[in-house]
């Protein structure tokens, strides 16, 4: 076979004219021959050299990656041994690029393990109960306990992807208080669970049920006078004139006696001011002598050496009231830290005290106490006083956990008939 | 070029705050899905600074709540479920109005379920903040455990409170975690103390289940909350097992000898009963390991050492409390509230039993000799063993509380008992009444004293009348002895006088006039008083305020308590004398 190149056409576009067959026959056998097999061939040798061998040949470790049980933070020492086994000096950037990658994929690869949320999955549940759902919850499905805070990567065998168990690997704790700040809600910072007054006790002590009937007298006594209008309360309201008559006798003491001597002020201090001005309108007519001039300068001068010379002379002083001043903002400092103080408790305790997030307001209740007679004194005859689920429920709405509101009435919604009275029937159809 | 206005309420409050009707919008739920799901993320409204800015200049108050917390509720997964659970309402309640009761069939075998694991994790990135949250689900998992089937309330959701709450008793007694109780009107206080948390839990006594009415208790929301709260529990339980080496679910190897039943019906049912007894031992993971001795590290620091003497006598004090009871036998009687009984019992390191009929599990019998102590609250019992204290139940909640076996005289049948005290109280409050009797718990000696001042009342009494008597005689003895005295006197003085004169004497003692030094302090302290600020004063006069209320508080206690063992005093008299003259 022979290649003819138009040299002339090179470089114009134009196709090689390539002549198949010779001229002698002899190498005819070529016309057989097709290099698209040794091409292709070349290209995979190629390319394999290109990505690094092929991957039959290549062993399992340098295909995958193998978990051995490496978490950042708690197999760092094991790693470590790991590493001063191999001799080979990984670095702290080894570890979290190793880390990372198992981590990455782990979460990218599929996993059989975990239902899918979102798809529209059938799958053959079984009759809901309670029961079996915390069975479910609690007994993972292949059988194993759960334990929802575990560190430690189970010692399972890893040498197959089939028994990792993808469940442990739990996403990272989304961060709980969304709000951004690593504080709890103020919520919290409420006890759930107060201990009750030690009135409430089976068995109470008369000091105790003496001082828990008191405070309920008190608390009710405080919520009555609340409800009684500010007219009819007889200690309020006097109270309330005394202090508006003697805010007003205040008024007219001022008016009359104080005001009145300003206003004698005012007059002399304009009597003066007008003769002020009047002096003043003279001494601009007058002209100052040079002599005059230059006793004023020296005065002035005189006076403001007076005033440098005790400047100097107070701040050389300074230094030995340095311990009064350093007592004086040792003092303020005091003052300021436990202004701060009040500052942030009485902040605390508005903060933590019931909210109002609608239109209702929460009431907070009185001590349930038991009457003299009422008291039992066993626990074979105790009568039950309070109502133990409505309390956790106010205690919710306390801790501004749920807010406070009435439930929506269902109100009827009655339909408009119409009908047609019997009289203007018999008239429509005369 | 005209520069872009500032939109008003674009930012500050108005920005951070959302109305719950714009958050619902937002998530596309209604507002009973939207309601559970705050409860289950644990998100509340939040109250604004200034209302009007927070609600973008709309009138009223509205429930705000915080656009972040509402854009963390959009990624969350659940609202999926909530959506096809609504489908599914719709698709069910078609099939049911059309009657098609196969599809309906196949919808209600194929219905969506509520994963909370992970909310749980969210929640409570730790075992220790779970542990900080257990109040609430301790005491409505205990509150939801006594209910029966209601509309709100599925009969296996408190089948699985009851099973989980009983777990958790079990852990807290391998744990012998109990350190203080109190029996109120309302129910049981417990409080525990487990990694280093302390715990407080109320269970309420057994009564029958009274109806609320919809208006004061929203049974729909706190069912939720117990839906979230059981899960959680689990978690607990679960981590708290494995801690302590104990097999979860709980498994018991021992089996007591009074099981006599020929055919076990149900092996689930068998052991859950017993589990429910809490009066078998728990089977542990590991055999033959103790609990290590905790020995409490002593850093050289010198600023501290009480701090650490008393930590070392708090820690012996809760060791010597664990076995409170270890030894003791207690036979409940039927009357008795068995649960709370058994667990306090057992948690302190005593075996307890109970009448066989009345539940499973009794390990002995009534007629056993080697009973220690009898729990009966009656007035009487017709048949008593000698070797055993017949005691109230009181005495048992009394002795936890005071971390030592009291004496069992006053807590004998049909004797009036002495009052049953809080342990919550705060001891570090300097102005608080305490009762004699709560004295006498803390101070031995103020006990001794309290026993003496009850008997010297009585005999007092006695010697009055006799001292009137003796009176007559003795007056006519002093008045001899009374001469004698005088001329001694008179001898030393000479004496005395002589030596001052002679010799260098020490300084005559000045004889403090206390009206005049109590005078003096009074005004120095008025010239304090008033060298406090402006600024304080108002600060000032209200702590002398309260002060002075509590103090009146006390005064008033303390004169109720006089006025009433006076009388009490007086009815003794009374007593004595009617006795004298039937005698």
């Amino acid at each position: 076979m022979v290649i003819k190149e138009n040299t002339s056409d090179i470089g114009n576009g134009t196709v090689k004219s390539i002549r198949k067959f010779s001229r002698s026959k002899k190498k005819n056998w070529r016309k057989f021959l097709s290099t698209k097999d040794v091409e292709a061939k070349a290209e995979e040798f190629l390319l394999e050299n290109l990505t690094g061998g092929p991957v039959s040949k290549k062993a399992d470790a340098e295909l995958f990656v193998i978990d051995k049980g490496l978490h950042r933070g708690k197999y760092q020492e094991s790693f470590l041994q790991a590493s001063k086994a191999n001799s080979a000096k990984q670095t702290r950037k080894d570890f979290r690029a190793i880390c990372n990658s198992l981590y990455c994929e782990r979460m990218l690869l599929p996993n059989p393990h975990v239902e899918s949320i979102r798809g529209r999955e059938k799958k053959k549940s079984k009759k809901f109960c309670y029961k079996k759902v915390a069975q479910r919850f609690l007994t993972g499905k292949q059988g194993t306990p759960k334990d929802l805070w575990c560190e430690e990567v189970h010692n399972a065998n890893l040498s197959s992807w089939a028994n990792v168990n993808f469940e442990n690997f739990v996403k990272p704790a989304q961060k709980a208080f969304a709000t951004g700040k690593s504080k709890p809600p103020l919520a919290k910072l409420r006890r759930a669970v107060v201990p009750c007054h030690p009135g409430l006790s089976c068995n109470p002590s008369l000091a105790d049920h003496g001082r828990a009937l008191l405070t309920t007298a008190s608390q009710i006594a405080f919520q009555n006078m609340n409800s009684i209008p500010l007219g009819h309360q007889f200690p309020l309201s006097l109270a309330k004139s005394f202090r508006t008559n003697v805010s007003a006798s205040r008024r007219t003491f001022h008016k009359k006696f104080l005001m009145q001597s300003n206003s004698e002020k005012n007059l002399s201090l304009r009597k003066k001011s007008i003769f002020q001005v009047a002096n003043k309108s003279n001494k601009v007519q007058e002209r100052k002598k040079t002599a005059q001039r230059n006793k004023e300068a020296r005065q002035r001068a005189l006076q403001r050496a007076a005033r440098r010379k005790k400047f100097e002379k107070r701040r050389s002083h300074e230094f030995f009231r340095a311990r009064k001043h350093v007592l004086e903002i040792e003092k303020k400092s005091e003052l300021t830290q436990l202004a701060a103080k009040r500052r942030r408790m009485k902040k605390l305790f508005s903060e933590l005290q019931p909210k109002r997030f609608g239109r209702l307001k929460y009431q907070p209740e009185h001590l349930d106490v038991q009457i003299g007679e009422e008291l039992s004194g066993t626990l074979r005859a105790i009568t039950p006083k309070s109502d133990f689920l409505r309390e956790r429920f106010r205690s919710f709405q306390e801790r501004n956990i749920i807010e406070t509101r009435k439930r929506n009435r269902q109100r009827r919604k009655y339909k408009l008939k119409e009908y047609e009275k019997r009289s203007f029937k018999a008239r429509a159809d005369e | 070029m005209v520069a872009k206005r500032k939109k008003k309420y674009a930012s500050g409050e108005g920005a951070h705050f959302m109305t719950r009707k714009a958050a619902l919008k937002k998530l596309q739920l209604s507002l009973n899905d939207f309601r559970r799901l705050c409860i289950l993320k644990g998100i509340y409204p939040r109250e604004p600074r200034n209302r009007k800015r927070a609600q973008k200049g709309q009138a009223g108050i509205k429930t705000l709540y915080h656009v972040k917390d509402i854009q963390f509720l959009m990624h969350e997964p659940i609202i999926w479920r909530l959506r096809d659970y609504k489908i599914f309402n719709k698709k069910v309640g078609r099939a049911r109005a059309v009657k098609d009761f196969e599809s309906l069939k196949k919808y209600l075998n194929n219905h969506p379920t509520l994963k909370l694991d992970h909310i749980v994790k969210e929640r409570y990135p730790t075992f220790l903040d779970a542990l900080r949250d257990l109040d609430d689900c301790l005491t409505l998992c205990f509150l939801f455990s006594t209910f029966p089937s209601i509309a709100h309330v599925p009969r296996d959701q408190s089948a699985l409170c009851r099973r989980l709450t009983i777990e958790f008793l079990h852990a807290v007694i391998e744990a012998k975690a109990l350190r203080k109780v109190f029996v109120s009107i309302k129910g049981y206080y417990y409080q525990a103390e487990i990694k280093g948390e302390t715990i407080t839990w109320i269970v309420p006594h057994h009564f029958s289940f009274e109806p609320q009415s919809r208006a004061e208790v929203d049974f729909k929301l706190m069912s939720t909350f117990v839906e979230f709260y059981t899960v959680m529990l689990g978690f607990i339980n679960f981590r708290l097992y494995h801690s302590l080496n104990l097999f979860y679910p709980p498994k018991f190897s021992v089996v007591s000898q009074n099981d006599d039943e020929k055919s076990i019906v149900d092996e689930e049912v068998f052991v859950s009963e017993r589990v429910a007894a809490l009066n078998f031992p728990v089977s542990k993971t590991s055999s033959g390991e103790e609990e290590e001795e905790v020995e409490i590290d002593t850093f050289s620091t010198e600023d501290t050492p009480e701090k650490i003497e008393e930590a070392k006598i708090e820690a012996e004090k809760i060791k010597n409390l664990k076995g409170l009871f270890k030894g003791l036998k207690f036979f409940i009687n039927r009357e008795v509230p068995r649960e709370p009984l058994v667990f306090i019992i057992r948690c302190f390191g005593g075996e307890v039993s109970w009448d066989k009929l009345l539940f499973v599990g009794a390990s002995f019998d009534e007629n056993d000799e080697s009973v220690t102590h009898q729990i009966a609250d009656r007035p009487s019992m017709d048949k008593q063993f000698i070797s055993r204290y017949y005691i109230q139940p009181q005495w048992v909640f009394d002795s936890v509380n005071a971390r030592q076996l009291l004496p069992v005289n006053k807590y004998f049948m049909g004797e009036v008992l002495p009052p049953h005290l809080s342990p919550f109280i705060d001891k570090s409050r300097d102005q608080q009444y305490i009762p004699p009797e709560e004295k006498a718990l803390y101070d031995p000696e103020a006990l001794e004293e309290l026993h003496k001042k009850q008997e010297t009342d009585d005999e007092s009494e006695e010697e009055e009348q006799e001292d009137e008597k003796l009176e007559a005689e003795d007056s006519e003895k002093v008045d001899e002895d009374e001469e004698d005295t005088e001329d001694e006197e008179e001898e030393e003085e000479g004496e005395s006088t002589k030596k001052k004169k002679l010799k260098v004497t020490p300084g005559e003692v000045y004889k403090e006039v206390p009206w005049e030094k109590s005078k003096q302090e009074r005004q120095e302290y008025k010239l304090r008083e008033k060298l406090v600020k402006n600024k304080h004063r108002k600060l000032y006069k209200s702590m002398m305020a309260g002060r002075q209320q509590r103090a009146k508080e006390i005064w008033l206690l303390r004169k109720k308590r006089r006025l009433h063992e006076e009388k009490q005093k007086e009815e003794r008299k009374k007593k004595k004398k009617v006795e004298k003259q039937t005698t």
